[in-house]
């Protein structure tokens, strides 16, 4: 791949890129880390990029893939070092603080992200690129491979598990 | 708390994350990425190099076997008769042991 058309690649998508990667891992390090791990894997595999989609998506492919193998790292590293993890504790909000959330809401949206990280894979990938990336239902359905109408059923059942997630949550607080 | 409440809490909750605001990447992002880059690519080629080695030493380790393989092949009919006695003494007796009593 020539470095020229490389850069404008990376300049045309980090932007978009670093902001998905912050919406699933939350640090800003860490979404820096693995934003620059996508770019290394375009920059590896552009190559065989058979353009069957738009390069955009394609990058949003690489990008959810690199956070949920990012998430998948640390939740078995937790596991590993017998962290405690089942309950919204009060103490772990801290590590689920977006700092992209006015300071009204950080508090809330602590409490939610973490409800998010309770969801099943599939329908946490999907109520994060349509909450916090603003996608709509046919772009989610690109970069997850899925139909529109699939997509339609991801975030209904997240919605309904996030109610009683958050439900439980506050009967108990 | 009660169910009102609750509820309120739960729908205030839910749209916390309605006006996230959109971040953009650190300025210098291009410019750490290059770094790394350059350090996996160096680290790519020092692993390929050492891949080449691997295959090469295998190849000549192949080609010496072959080569002693064939040059010292050469055992002479006599030895091949001898060989073949040996089997067949080996081989074809039979247990000279007779476990049935009758």
């Amino acid at each position: 791949m020539i470095q020229s058309d490389f850069k404008s690649i990376v300049i045309a998508h980090q932007d978009r890129v670093y902001n998905t990667c912050l919406g699933f891992l939350k640090q800003e390090e860490d979404a820096e880390d693995v934003a620059q791990e996508v770019f290394i894997q375009v920059y590896q595999s552009y190559d065989t990029f058979l353009q069957k989609s738009e390069l955009s998506t394609w990058i949003y492919k690489i990008t959810v893939n690199k956070c949920i193998e990012a998430i998948r790292k640390s939740k078995a590293k937790r596991r590993h070092g017998n962290a405690p993890n089942a309950e919204l504790k009060d103490d772990m909000l801290v590590t689920y603080a977006h700092p992209g959330v006015q300071l009204e809401n950080k508090e809330r949206a602590g409490i939610l992200f973490f409800a998010i990280s309770k969801l099943p894979e599939h329908q946490q990938v999907a109520y994060t690129l349509s909450k916090i990336e603003g996608l709509n239902y046919e772009e989610i359905g690109k970069v997850m491979d899925k139909s529109k109408n699939a997509v339609e059923s991801l975030l209904h059942r997240a919605k309904q598990s996030l109610q009683k997630l958050l439900k439980t949550y506050y009967e108990e607080a | 708390m009660r169910k009102h409440n609750i509820q309120e809490e739960v729908d205030d909750t839910l749209a916390s994350l309605d006006h996230v605001e959109t971040r953009r990447a650190p300025v210098d992002f291009y410019e750490k990425l290059e770094r790394r880059l350059s350090f996996v690519e160096a680290s790519n080629r020092r692993w390929l190099k050492k891949l080449q080695l691997g295959v090469a030493a295998m190849l000549v380790m192949s080609l010496l076997n072959g080569y002693f393989f064939l040059t010292n092949d050469a055992s002479s009919p006599q030895e091949t008769a001898d060989y073949n006695d040996f089997s067949e003494v080996y081989f074809d007796t039979v247990s000279l042991i007779d476990y049935d009593d009758e």
